[in-house]
């Protein structure tokens, strides 16, 4: 081909013939992945009725307060070649389960099964709605009042399967099932933190401690009781236990310790608690308060402060109305405040994640808070008269802007005074 | 005439010869390279990096032995660390430069509150008095010795209003004072909030030892490279008179310390 322009049109002959040969195989793979049934997530994608999770990395984990409400997840979808057949949701209560065979969809059969959530007569498109409660429910370990017994505290995948099936029986051709691998469980709060030290405070209680680091925790609450506000003084907040624990191979029963904090009936003590180390670990332990409650404390390795509660109960999760304080997550220390001086406190930390799960409550400390002084209350009552009110915040800012100001006035007119300088 | 035109030839022989000797100089004449490009510019700014203890002197508003930042606080010293800009466009004949400068500082004294109860240190909450003294000078940067004889030390004076933005807390944020008020009752009426501003005066002394004759050509390639033209260690006497201008109404957060650190001039 001596001419070099039929040569160039030939190459680009060639080239289209092989870019439209590419087109045509991809099509061609394209037809065998089409699924007859399609869960749309482009517009409005699949909704949830009352979780808002955010931002949407979490927009689809379950968490415990999701699923003890009345939030569901609703699925658009659309079918294709669905005359005769259901519509079927599955999940598979263990992720290595797949739904589309049909002895993992065999209620009888042993082990781990898929559950199904959803079956109704096929159409053309809709949306399957389909309660948060019943999808967590389904996943092995969670029972049916919210509770994961298992022992992962990390976010776990669900792989929710929708199919056209006929009579729910054989298994199910690929092109009629799609996966939905969006939604995660995490039903457990991070572990519970290691409170290493605790002290009163003015109307507050301070307390310290360790675990920050897991994974996702998102910040710490500590709990009070009495809770924040209350006028009543808990009897839980005793001043004698007895504690019977038991520790990885050595048990110790029956040890009666007294809390140096803190008296039964809410009268003042004067002496004050730091607590030095309370463990929650992994034992048991059984404390009997002074008034004679008695509470066990799952998850706790010997709570050794001797301080318990009726309410507040180690290495199980806390109820959010007695929070008087919270954290954020790389704090290692959190403040109980708007407390009553001279009432006594049992508190305890516990960690919470990004879509709010509370973990297990650390071991518990009984602290008292009492009338502080701090620098100011000092000055002032040795005479100064320094201070400043609510309105000041704007005075310290004009000292500050005023300096700013005056110094670039300056800069100003030297430099102004430079350019002349340099004109002449 | 003769002898002249003879001297003019003269001349003209031996100019050629000079120039074929120029060409001859070698390249790797060391202290050519070493010496580096000549300074180009006189700097007119200069950026400090300030450190050193900082006495508040809050107490010498009380005539007690023990005042109520010693009593809190112990009477050893606090760490203060700062930045100042000057800004010296001015020349003084055989003096140096002249300008204003903005310094801003930080020092913070923290410990345990004290328990009304027992005077023992809480062991749940912590009081803290932080200060940030600021002032505008005008600042005399007597660089005309170095500059004309080569010994590298720049005294310096610097004299301005200042003022001490000073706040005082404690565990649960800015302290409160008053009948009733807690600090879990912030900006309640009656309550005196722990903070507030001082104003006085600035005065320092002080002289910057250039450090550019540890490595002249470093040095000038800095300078060439990013307009700093020498880097300093330098010490000063710093007397913060922050005392409201005696106004019993102002908390007395000022300090006579001496600081030191690093500055460059560009």
């Amino acid at each position: 081909m001596p001419n070099p322009l039929l040569r160039f049109a030939f190459r680009l002959l060639s080239a289209f013939a092989a870019l439209m040969a590419l087109v045509a195989s991809g099509e061609a793979r394209a037809q065998t992945t089409t699924s007859n049934i399609t869960i749309n997530m482009s517009g409005g994608g699949v909704t949830r009725t009352i979780a808002n999770h955010t931002p949407t990395t979490f927009q689809y984990v379950i968490s415990q307060a999701d699923c003890l409400s009345a939030d569901a997840f609703v699925f658009p979808y659309t079918a294709t070649n669905f005359a005769g057949t259901n519509i079927e949701v599955w999940l598979a209560s263990v992720d290595s389960l797949s739904c589309d065979s049909s002895s993992a969809r065999d209620p009888a059969a042993t082990g781990s099964h898929c559950i199904q959530l959803f079956s109704a007569p096929a159409t053309m498109g809709g949306t399957i709605t389909i309660p948060t409660s019943k999808i967590a429910s389904a996943v092995t370990g969670v029972t049916a009042g919210c509770v994961d017994t298992n022992s992962n505290t990390q976010p776990r995948a669900l792989s929710i399967y929708f199919m056209l099936t006929n009579a729910g029986t054989g298994d199910v051709a690929a092109e009629n099932f799609t996966i939905f691998k969006g939604a995660q469980l995490d039903m457990l709060g991070p572990p519970a933190p290691e409170v290493t030290d605790s002290g009163p405070a003015d109307t507050a209680i301070s307390v310290n401690y360790t675990g920050s680091g897991v994974m996702d925790t998102q910040g710490f609450y500590i709990f009070c009781d009495p809770p924040k506000g209350s006028a009543s003084t808990s009897s839980s907040t005793g001043t004698s236990s007895t504690t019977s624990s038991t520790t990885a191979g050595s048990t110790s029963a029956g040890s009666t310790s007294a809390s140096s904090t803190g008296s039964a009936g809410g009268s003042t003590s004067a002496s004050s608690t730091s607590a030095s180390t309370a463990t929650a670990g992994g034992a048991t332990s059984t404390s009997t308060t002074a008034a004679g409650t008695t509470s066990t404390a799952t998850g706790g390795s010997a709570c050794s402060s001797g301080c318990s509660s009726s309410i507040l109960v180690a290495g199980q999760v806390p109820s959010s109305a007695y929070i008087c304080g919270q954290t954020t997550a790389t704090g290692s220390s959190v403040l109980a405040s708007g407390l009553k001086n001279g009432t006594p406190y049992a508190v305890g930390v516990a960690a919470f994640d990004n879509v709010g799960n509370i973990g297990p409550l650390s071991c518990l400390v009984c602290v008292t808070p009492e009338k502080t002084d701090d620098f100011f209350s000092k000055y002032r009552e040795a005479g100064g008269q320094a201070g400043g009110c609510a309105c000041s915040a704007s005075k310290e800012s004009a000292s500050f802007g005023g300096l700013l100001a005056g110094a670039v006035v300056f800069v100003a007119a030297a430099k102004r005074r430079r350019a002349r300088g340099r004109r002449r | 005439m003769k002898l002249l035109s003879l001297s003019f030839l003269a001349v003209l022989a031996v100019v050629p010869g000079s120039a074929l000797a120029e060409d001859s100089v070698p390249d790797n004449n060391w202290r050519q390279s070493d010496r580096g490009p000549p300074q180009t510019h006189i700097p007119m700014f200069d950026l400090e990096l300030r450190f050193g203890p900082y006495w508040p002197q809050v107490d010498s508003e009380f005539n007690t032995s023990k005042g109520p930042y010693e009593t809190v606080f112990g009477s050893g010293p606090r760490v203060y660390v700062g930045l100042e800009l000057d800004f010296v466009p001015l020349r003084i004949p055989y003096l140096g430069g002249f300008g204003p400068g903005f310094g801003w500082g930080w020092t913070r004294a923290n410990a345990p509150a004290i328990v009304v109860s027992t005077g023992k240190p809480s062991t749940g909450e912590n009081t803290s008095l932080t200060i940030m003294p600021m002032h505008l000078s005008a600042v005399l940067r007597f660089d005309e010795l170095m500059r004309r004889t080569g010994v590298p030390i720049v005294p310096f004076v610097k004299v301005g209003p200042a003022v001490g933005v000073w706040t005082a807390s404690n565990s649960l944020g800015t302290s409160q004072y008053g009948p009733g008020c807690t600090p879990s009752t912030p900006d309640m009426k009656g309550c005196v909030a722990g903070k507030g501003a001082t104003w006085g005066v600035h005065v320092a002394l002080g002289a910057a030892l250039s450090l550019n004759f540890l490595d002249p050509a470093a040095a000038s390639l800095l300078e060439h490279g990013s307009d700093v033209a020498h880097v300093y260690l330098f010490g000063e006497w710093m007397n913060d008179i922050l005392n409201g201008f005696g106004s019993k109404k102002e908390m007395r957060v000022g300090t006579s310390t001496f600081v030191g650190g690093l500055a460059a001039d560009f």
